[in-house]
């Protein structure tokens, strides 16, 4: 089959790089015998590249000091307020959120469990003594729709409270498999019956509060990059805000007026520190 | 590479001079990325102090799910479009040329003008091609970027950019095509013209 010029010079630049297999070079060369212009393109690519080694610079003595100095005022850095940036208008964009359970997630092995239609309040108070502190410190609106429905409890979640918050991700997941779906299915309708854990979050610094969300939409355009770390190969990001109460409901604001869904009921997070600098908002992107 | 897994936990562990190592070992890809897409060495500095503030920050939380360096430069490529968009007086000194994938090749191509065999001839094509890589659009000055002066390769820049290794082919052929026009506009190459005549002549 014949191929376009435009698939050659993509050839050719894959044979300066190295990366063109003997059979495709073979083809190549042919080509390059018969196409003038294509010939001509090589020969310029060949020698724009042969200088390519001589384009870095070094860099000026001070460099290496100059960064430690910065890293090392870090605490001046981080005190700063964090800046928002005003972005209502992405919140009509994303307003719409259809959130499907099955599919992505599962595949970004991320681990959800359903609160009990009717949890009680006493199941209630068991999570908010395991969360370290998160309930009190996020004081989120009640889970109204949770706590009135008709009482049918033992999912397990309590039990996970008690869990050590290292082992909590095969606890869950263990959990999460058994159910999981027949649970998605006939309450998937209602976002605040979702638990939310952080499986994979192993972090050496103690944060004031844990705070998830999921949704869609650029979380670096509400935070600012600095303040943001993405890890789209696993489809989460994870902000700093500082601990205190404005910062605070500014990002909650921001994030559900860009038509994020706050997600209050976490579980297994790691310990709370209501003094420490910072909150931590995790973000599933969906 | 053990080693560096090594270095990466002791820093997330709050070791220092852990941390100075890893510096260390990326400062310098860091500040050339810094410089060439910028163009300016203040910024290249900013960049630096920048990205390795923001690894110090994130590293408790650094899940290794990708390989230190991947998440490195995928830092440093936020930076750099962050300390460009700060500098507004930038914008008017680029063409900053979108990143289309789809446009054609051009058909007349120039032969170059440059010989690199001659050292004063290196050197000016060096300095071409650099003034070139800062009039690119972000997508390709970022791949160019990786690829000729940080040496990544393909499989690398598909991780840190989370674009598949095609897309990585075709945007770096593109990008190169770019550069190879605005080196032939700028004179670094055979007026197309007088190469056809050139060529007619010769048969």
């Amino acid at each position: 089959m014949m191929k376009q010029c435009s698939e050659y010079i993509v050839m050719m630049n894959m044979y300066l790089d190295d990366m063109l297999s003997e059979e495709l070079r073979a083809e190549l060369f042919e080509h390059l015998e018969q196409c003038d212009g294509c010939r001509r393109r090589f020969d310029a690519l060949e020698k724009m590249l042969s200088v390519r080694g001589e384009l870095a610079q070094e860099p000026p003595e001070e460099l290496h000091k100059s960064i430690m100095k910065y890293v090392a005022a870090d605490g001046k850095v981080r005190s700063k307020k964090v800046m928002l940036k005003k972005i209502y208008m992405i919140a009509a964009v994303a307003a719409v959120m259809a959130l499907t359970l099955s599919g992505t997630l599962s595949k970004l092995n991320r681990t959800y469990l359903f609160m009990p239609k009717g949890a009680s309040e006493a199941d209630q108070a068991a999570l908010e003594n395991s969360g370290g502190g998160l309930y009190s410190a996020m004081a989120p609106p009640a889970v109204g729709a949770v706590q009135n429905s008709p009482v049918e409890t033992d999912y397990g979640y309590a039990a996970n409270a008690e869990a050590e918050p290292g082992d909590g991700a095969d606890l869950n997941e263990t959990k999460t498999q058994s159910g999981f779906e027949d649970r998605a299915a006939d309450s998937g309708k209602d976002e605040q019956q979702r638990l939310f854990t952080l499986p994979r979050l192993q972090t050496t610094e103690r944060y004031a509060g844990y705070c998830i969300a999921t949704g869609s939409g650029s979380v670096v355009d509400i935070f600012g990059s600095e303040n943001v770390i993405e890890y789209p190969e696993l489809g989460e990001t994870y902000v700093i805000i500082p601990n205190d109460a404005e910062s605070l409901e500014a990002a909650e604001r921001e994030l559900e007026a860009a038509g994020f869904v706050l997600q209050r009921n976490l579980e297994n997070v790691p310990t709370a520190d209501e003094n420490a600098e910072n909150y931590l908002l995790v973000i599933f992107l969906e | 590479m053990p080693e560096e897994k090594r270095l990466v936990g002791a820093a997330k562990l709050g070791d220092k001079s852990a941390f100075e190592e890893l510096v260390r070992r990326y400062e310098k890809k860091i500040y050339n990325m810094g410089l060439r897409y910028t163009g300016s060495e203040q910024d290249a500095l900013d960049v630096c102090q920048e990205v390795f503030l923001r690894i110090y920050r994130f590293i408790p939380q650094f899940n290794e799910a990708s390989s230190f360096s991947t998440w490195c430069y995928r830092i440093a490529v936020n930076v750099c479009k962050d300390v460009v968009s700060r500098r507004r007086s930038y914008m008017e000194t680029s063409f900053d040329m979108y990143d289309d994938e789809d446009e054609a090749y051009e058909l007349e191509v120039a032969d170059m003008r440059f010989d690199p065999a001659d050292a004063a001839e290196r050197k000016e094509l060096v300095e071409a091609i650099r003034q070139g890589i800062r009039m690119l659009g972000h997508d390709h000055r970022q791949i160019v970027i990786m690829r000729d002066i940080n040496g990544m390769t393909y499989e690398e820049i598909s991780r840190c950019l989370n674009i598949e290794e095609g897309t990585v082919k075709s945007r770096l052929a593109r990008a190169r095509e770019k550069l190879r026009v605005f080196l032939c506009e700028t004179g670094n190459f055979y007026a197309s013209k007088q190469s056809k005549e050139l060529e007619r002549g010769s048969r």
